[in-house]
């Protein structure tokens, strides 16, 4: 340890930024074209893209760890999913008998009722934050994750708002990746903007030393409350997204197998930079996606590994603990993109 | 230029196209299907995870059925292709497994015997024109009132299932009921709330209704004690018990246990032998579901399906809802054969116009809007000494719509 180095110290240089959006801009159109599957996927995959950004924003700089945003998703993904399904189907589904009248005939457009799901996202991350920003280290990891439990219940078993434990179906589809793709390439450029700023600077400083740090004269709960706010924000627009590609709203979406991938992605890629949030997703995908055609007993460029189902669950984790242990700053190593890298 | 020659080509393909068909349609009676390759059916059903159980037996009988119509000479001269992937009960890999299946050219999607879990897949096959089957859905979900102009279920539903339990309780075993409750699942709560709808419709009254949950895993929550007690106290002469194995069984094992002989009914939920050894030498137990999987069924066509899925899988069946995969194919047939087309609107078209239709699990009716059956005749199935005997096939008098 002889030298001191703080993961994710970042000035706004343009290839850090230019360079994500162009591999996720040629990836999502490359790949998207191969086959509707494999388009689907990469609509799913732009969502989670959101989501592992929004936890970068505020895990990665802060280094509190978040298991609640997944409750902002549900939130976005209710208010777009609920006000653009058709009417027809909130007035007779059966698990909609209880509906509240006035939620029926509520209807946006696609694109009005996403940028409500931020701000809804971002209201309630506002005032969650307000009182869980007081925590630090597993205080505050426990206490976002009873947030996720309070609103996952209160969906699930609440028919007046929704579907409860049942599907809302009927909600529009985005036609293709353009319009994921281009939303996801948006919160790409606000995180990264909220890296090299000073707020996200100061979050950082927080996180290398919870002591020293407010001796600069940083109010280490303002700092993480407004990068929980902007990054609930996000959440709230990821599940928005999410509804949009998933064609119905259903709570169990949004809950303990979306929190988790979605931090095991940002923890493979490595959680210090945005670049490592983009490589997380992208690889945690890329490889779900070859072993699920292994699983179905499919060749890939003419290699057939015959898996048992389940495999893809177990080796993700796997890798999880891998590089927990023998990487533990991700595939990035906590650093932003960079095209002159030298190996180290 | 470029755009005229395309014009002058999309123009000549139509006019041939078109000449074709006038000269199909003059032709008279007979139509044929344009098949160079076998029509595509495909399914994004569960062979593993919890909903296997229901929908693995409804797929290998529907593999059968289109076995059998491909001997035959397939449908209008075109020979059928089942394609199943697993979705291992997994939504969103189930909606992934459509979109590809979808892709293909698939012309029916068979989708997984729930609706919270297919309605992705659902969707993406409604969204693309393509017909859409759940073989064994018993809620009413599947239909347009969810958004699924193009979607169906081989299933008999709760109303007509309720009804029957309903109504041969009141006339065989009693008048007076206590109502087990299962509220894990909404195919449950809806089965005894329209159980004690048309009970009361009957005359007969509700004692009390007694509620548990059981876990993902299938077992109950917490005991049922203080339940079984207030039933106990009841003494009505029915009891309705809304559920499934493993948690359903156990509640039936502590009702027996406390010393409560009355009978009790219950639905296709707790039909099969294999949970059996939960509540040793029960009697005294009735249910109602799609068939007699007990070697003792009346229905000649369905004595056969048994005996082809026993060499196929080599198993015996597990519980009667397995017929309605075959169901599906033949159902499918019927539909190709009258609208002459694979086109989903087409066949939803004569879906809707289904009257009676002879099918393995029964007649079988739609209408449009209701796509499932809730008015088919269900085995009516009692239990004595750990002995399953069928009683009779009966139809809902009045389905609890």
């Amino acid at each position: 340890m002889s030298k001191v180095r703080v993961e994710g110290l970042t000035r706004f240089k343009a290839y850090e930024i230019l360079g994500p959006l162009g591999v996720v801009f040629v990836i999502s159109i490359g790949v998207g074209l191969i086959s509707a599957s494999l388009q689907l996927a990469v609509q799913f995959a732009l969502c989670n893209l959101v989501m592992v950004l929004a936890l970068q924003a505020f895990v990665g700089n802060s280094g509190v760890l978040s298991f609640g945003h997944a409750s902002f998703a549900m939130i976005g993904a209710w208010v777009s999913g609920m006000s653009t399904a058709s009417e027809r189907v909130k007035g007779n589904a059966l698990a909609l008998e209880k509906l509240w009248e006035p939620l029926i005939t509520w209807n946006l457009n696609l694109y009005t009722s996403i940028f409500l799901a931020m701000i809804a996202g971002g209201v309630v991350a506002a005032i969650a934050g307000a009182f869980l920003m007081r925590l630090n280290g597993l205080a505050a990891g426990i206490a976002t994750f009873a947030v996720l439990g309070l609103f996952y219940n209160f969906f699930f078993n609440n028919t007046k708002i929704g579907p409860g434990s049942q599907a809302l179906p009927a909600v529009p589809k985005f036609d293709g990746v353009y319009e994921p793709l281009l939303l996801a390439m948006i919160a790409m450029i606000l995180v990264y903007g909220l890296n090299v700023s000073s707020i996200g600077r100061k979050l950082r400083a927080t996180r290398e030393d919870l002591m020293s740090a407010p001796a600069l004269g940083i109010s280490t709960q303002k700092v993480r409350w407004i990068a929980f706010t902007l990054s609930g924000t996000l959440a709230g627009l990821s599940g928005a997204m999410y509804v949009h590609v998933a064609g119905t709203w259903q709570v169990q979406d949004y809950y303990l197998v979306f929190t988790f991938l979605t931090l095991a992605m940002l923890i493979i890629g490595g959680s210090a930079s945005m670049w490592g949030a983009v490589a997380g997703t992208l690889v945690v995908t890329a490889v779900g996606q070859v072993l699920l055609l292994w699983e179905q007993g499919k060749s890939i460029l003419g290699l057939r590994i015959d898996l048992p189902n389940g495999a893809r669950s177990m080796l993700i984790a796997a890798t999880l603990v891998g590089m927990l242990l023998w990487r533990s700053s991700g595939l990035t190593q906590g650093k932003e993109f960079d095209p002159r890298r030298k190996r180290n | 230029m470029k755009t005229s020659k395309k014009f002058v080509i999309t123009f000549t393909s139509l006019a041939v196209a078109l000449g074709g068909l006038t000269a199909c349609s003059s032709e008279g009676e007979s139509i044929a299907l344009e098949c160079a390759e076998p029509i595509l059916i495909g399914a994004a059903m569960a062979q593993t995870g919890f909903m296997s159980p229901f929908d693995a037996p409804a797929l290998a009988t529907a593999q059968i059925a289109v076995d059998k119509i491909n001997a035959a000479g397939g449908i209008l001269g075109c020979q059928l292709v089942l394609e199943a992937v697993d979705t291992e009960t997994n939504p969103d890999k189930g909606q992934q497994i459509a979109t590809d299946l979808v892709a293909k050219g698939a012309k029916m999607l068979l989708v997984t015997c729930d609706y919270d879990i297919n309605a992705k897949s659902s969707q993406v096959g409604n969204d693309a024109g393509v017909l859409v089957v759940a073989p064994c859905v018993g809620s009413t979900a599947m239909g347009p009132d969810n958004g699924l102009d193009l979607g169906y279920s081989m299933g008999s539903a709760v109303p007509g299932e309720a009804a029957i339990m309903a109504e041969y309780a009141f006339e065989n075993l009693g008048q007076t009921v206590t109502l087990f409750k299962d509220m894990s699942i909404a195919y449950t709560t809806s089965q005894c709330d329209a159980f004690e709808t048309r009970f009361k419709e009957l005359g007969g009254s509700v004692k009390s209704t007694q509620q548990f949950t059981q876990t993902q895993a299938g077992a109950l929550d917490k005991p049922v004690t203080a339940q079984v007690a207030n039933a106990k106290k009841d003494g009505a002469q029915v009891i309705a018990l809304c559920s499934y194995p493993g948690g359903g069984a156990q509640a039936l094992a502590a009702i027996r246990n406390a010393g409560v002989k009355t009978p009790v009914i219950s639905g296709f939920g707790l039909d099969g032998a294999f949970w059996l050894g939960a509540v040793p030498n029960l009697s005294n137990f009735y249910t109602v579901t799609y068939a007699s999987v007990f070697g003792d069924d009346p229905n000649p066509k369905v004595v056969d399906l048994l005996a082809a899925y026993k060499t196929k899988t080599g198993q015996d069946a597990a519980t009667g809802g397995l017929i309605t995969g075959a169901t599906t194919i033949e159902a499918f047939k019927l539909a190709v054969e009258r609208a002459g087309s694979v086109d989903g609107a087409a066949l939803a078209a004569e879906f809707n116009k289904f009257d009676n239709e002879d099918l393995t699990a029964g007649p079988t009716s739609f209408s449009d809007d209701l796509h499932v059956n809730v008015t088919r005749p269900m085995a009516v199935i009692t239990v004595e000494n750990g002995k399953h005997r069928f009683i009779e096939y009966r139809k809902a008098e009045k389905p609890v719509l």
